[in-house]
Order: structure tokens, then sequence, then C-alpha cells
């Protein structure tokens, strides 16, 4: 029989500010945390031309956070930690747990530290000298950064787990934490992701033809997911934890669950490095059907991964066309809070379980004109109030890489 | 032997800005690693933090040893000092 897992708690530091609750708030109440950054913003690199973004503008406080910890985090790895600090508070895990080896950690981020690294490629190019480069720099850019910082910090014994699949990475990190909870080697997986928000971030995915470039003084109008005018997507910052555990486990301990993961599903596009394709997106959404024993008319609303490109919005919009027919309820989250990259399938999949938990539906902000190669399902384009039974949650990252995940409401086990 | 007080407040200034130690704690006797809680990750970074404080450089591979045996703040307070020696004859 196939261990159950549940969410017991979640953190978030967004656009929207620090904490799940600004989060939430955020999206329920509709709020817009897009911003034109300014042509400054661009800091006069020649070849790019994307000034929107959306950082977290709150002032983050890491003293709490000892400063042997802090030390080597790049800026990402202190939004996760803190992130994670509450996601632990929330589900009620005390630090023990954590020391015991029952508790691992799966974690990815697109670009890791780029802040750092930047700051390092600066002395080692252009200063040619190394001497003032700090001694844990190199801490804050390895490729598990993220993960084996908030280990660290927590004295986390368990398996420690890097989940970097670009945009995907913060639902990766879901996939990776089932599979260890299904297979018995842990009771505790904090999984999730997270993403600086930096200029060359933003000019990264302007040169792959993927950022928002017509609408610099427009922050009202992009990212403009399934919308006919859309022209790319903005990047944002953030992070996102959640605690998965075993159904058992909670349980034994008295705690409260907020949801149900009730399917999990990942593959690769097998081609496409920037462009998945409808076949590959499909048949993920169905494995992940599959494996939680649903059928599509068992989903009642699809939270997509929709960023605001060309393709992309159009390919996820047929797959899910297919799977679901054209009735099925859709609708992005990337139009309020920007694309926050490797922390967005952790951000969307805390409000997956927030609109089961509150019976509603974030609608896609700034779709005024549904495109016509998008208009393939039912977009929600205003918040619908109602029960919902479970939600299925995609995310999709360049290389290929689709992510599904269905979660159910805490009185839902289904299969 | 003695050391410019200006070399003794710039070092504390150091590892009380830099590495949050709390100045009570600065005496002279106080040993690196086990009262001040550096590791050798922070002796690395010391040594740069020195260089930005005292606009000096310092070789770290001509002073590999002095830096490795250094265990007090007395051995810091010392050594920067002499470097600051170094550094004023080389110049005047």
């Amino acid at each position: 029989m196939t261990v159950k897992t549940v969410v017991t708690g979640y953190g978030a530091i967004s656009p929207y500010g620090v904490g799940a609750d600004a989060l939430v708030n955020g999206f329920r109440a509709g709020h817009a945390a897009v911003r034109a950054m300014g042509d400054e913003w661009r800091q006069g690199v020649r070849g790019t031309s994307c000034s929107l973004a959306a950082p977290v503008m709150e002032e983050i406080d890491t003293g709490s956070i000892p400063r042997k910890n802090r030390r080597s985090m790049a800026r990402s790895g202190l939004l996760a930690f803190l992130a994670a600090g509450e996601a632990l508070a929330a589900a009620d895990i005390p630090l023990e747990m954590a020391k015991s080896g029952r508790l691992g950690v799966a974690l990815g981020e697109t670009l890791t530290g780029p802040a750092s690294l930047e700051q390092f490629f600066r002395s080692y190019l252009v200063e040619r000298d190394v001497s003032q480069v700090p001694a844990n720099g190199f801490f804050q850019v390895m490729g598990h950064s993220c993960a084996a910082n908030v280990a660290a910090a927590l004295g986390a014994t368990g398996r420690v787990q890097a989940t970097p699949g670009a945009c995907a990475s913060g639902a990766l990190a879901q996939v990776v934490g089932v599979g260890l909870i299904r297979a018995g080697l842990q009771d505790v997986v904090l999984c999730g992701g997270a993403e600086e928000c930096t200029p060359a971030t933003s000019a990264i995915f302007d040169i792959v033809g993927a950022a928002s470039t017509h609408f610099n003084d427009r922050p009202d109008l992009a990212p403009a997911p399934f919308d006919r005018d859309r022209d790319g997507t903005v990047c944002g910052e953030g992070a996102a934890v959640l605690a998965l555990e075993a159904a058992d486990s909670a349980a034994a301990r008295g705690a409260r669950v907020l949801g149900n993961v009730l399917g999990v599903a990942s593959n690769c596009d097998g081609g496409k490095m920037a462009h998945p394709g409808v076949e590959s997106m499909a048949a993920c959404m169905r494995a992940a059907l599959a494996d939680a024993g649903l059928q599509p008319e068992d989903i009642d609303y699809v939270n997509a991964h929709a960023t605001g490109t060309v393709e992309g919005d159009s390919t996820e919009a047929a797959a899910i066309g297919a799977v679901f027919g054209p009735h099925m309820a859709v609708s992005s989250l990337k139009g309020h809070i920007g694309h926050t990259l490797g922390a967005s399938g952790a951000i969307e999949s805390i409000m997956a379980i927030e609109m089961l938990r509150g019976g509603y539906i974030v609608p896609t902000a700034k779709l005024r004109h549904v495109s016509d190669d998008c208009a393939v399902v039912r977009h929600v384009r205003a918040l619908e109030v109602t029960p919902l039974r479970r939600i299925m949650k995609c995310s999709f990252g360049f290389g290929g890489i689709n992510v599904v995940l269905v979660f159910g409401r805490m009185d839902d086990g289904a299969s | 032997m003695m050391v410019r007080a200006s070399t003794e407040q710039g070092v504390n200034a150091v590892l009380s800005r830099e590495f949050e130690i709390d100045e009570a704690n600065l005496v002279p006797t106080a040993n690196l690693y086990e009262d001040l809680e550096l590791d050798s990750l922070d002796a690395v970074d010391l040594v740069a933090a020195l260089e930005r404080q005292f606009q000096m450089k310092i070789d770290r591979h001509k002073d590999e040893e002095t830096i490795r045996q250094m265990r007090t703040l007395a051995d810091v307070y010392g050594f920067v000092d002499t470097k600051l020696g170094e550094k004023t004859s080389q110049s005047g």
C-alpha cells in the first residue's frame, strides 16, 4: 500500500512580502507586485531590454540566522532558510526531528546565487584579484547551495537533495520529497525552491526570447498569461517551502494536516530545451492522474505554469485541453507576481492548497483578451468562490522538465 | 611587545563589525578559535578584512606559517603591527 503524503506546514517569502500569510492575502486580494524598475536597472548592458521585475521589496531580517550559517548563504539561501523555518514552525515540527535523520531537505533554484557569482567574476575577471573574495563565496554558488545551507542551518541529518529543474525546481522538489516518503526513507521532507531577482537573470530570459520587452512602463500589462498580446515573462523573486510528511507520521504526532499530495509525476520532453511539446506535457498530466488513481473528471481546477510566453502558454493550454477538454477551469498566478522561477512551483503549490482550503480560484491577472491559440480551456478571469475537491498544479522548466502535482483537501485521501 | 593602540582598535573594529563578536570579549588573551569561535574559513576572511581595514597587502604565501600559528588576539595585534611597520619602512 502506498504511503500517503500530506502537507503539514509551509512558509514563503514572495514579491508580496515575508510570510505565507502575505502570499495568500496578496493573491486573494488580487494585488499586483510586478514593478517598472526603470532603464537604469539594466545597468547599461547592451542587448537586453526587459526592465520589469518582481523583486522582494521588503527588507529581509537575517539577524536571527547565526553568522556561521548566514555567511555561506546567497540571498536565495537566506530566503529559503527563512521560508523553511516558517514551514517547520507552522507544521509544529521540533528542531530535534530535523536532527533525527528522519527529516530531509529537497530544494532547487534555476540560477544558484547569481549575485554572489557576479561578485566573484567581477573580482576574478575585471579586478584580476581574488584576495578579497570571501572564503564562503563558493558555498553560495555551488549547485546544491540552497538545500545544503538550509540543512546545515537546521542541523538536518537526513537526505539532502538539490532539485534544480529551472522553472520546475520547486515542484520537482516535491516529486523527490514524495518519493522519499513513499519509500519510507524520510518521515518529513522540506520541499521547495528559491530564486533571486537580478538584472542578469532577466537578461538571460531576454536572450532566450522569453522575457517581456514591450511593456517596460506598463507593469499592469505584463506578464499576461494566455493573453492575445502577451510578449514574455517577467522575473520575480522569492522562496517557498512545504513540509511534506508521511500521513502516519503526521497522525502520530497529532499534526494539523493542510492538504494531501495525491499524485506526482515528472517526465522529460526528450528533445526540446526551451519549448516542451504538447505530447510530453499531456503525458505528464495523465501520469500524475494515474499516480493519484484519479480520472480527469476528478479534477476541479488546473493551476497552470503559464508564464506569459507566446509559445509556452499556448502549448500548455493545448495540453490541458487534450487531457481535460474545453471546460476545465484554468488560471495562472504569474500575472500577479511575475515568474519566481525556482520558487514558483512551491509558491503555487501553497496557493493550490489554500484555494482547496478556502474554496476559491485565483484568476489569471492581466488576461484582457484570451488568445485564440489558448482558447481551448475555460479561463478563470475573475475570483471564483466555489468548493474544490482537487487541484492539478503544473510546472514546466527549461531542459524539457515537466512536473505535475495533484493536491486534495485535507479530508480527501483519494486512492 | 608594545603594540600601537590604533592597531588594537582597528583589529577590534574588524572583529566586531565583520565577525559580530561582542567587544567585551575582545581581550588580548582571547583565543581566536576557542574563545572567539572563529574557524579556518574565518581566518581566511580575517586576513582580507585586515587588508581593507589597514589599507595594506598581506602576502598569504609568505606569511602562511605566521597566520597559521596565530592563536590569540594579541598574536593578531602583533602580526598587524609588524606588517604596518614593514609598510611604513617600505614607503619611507
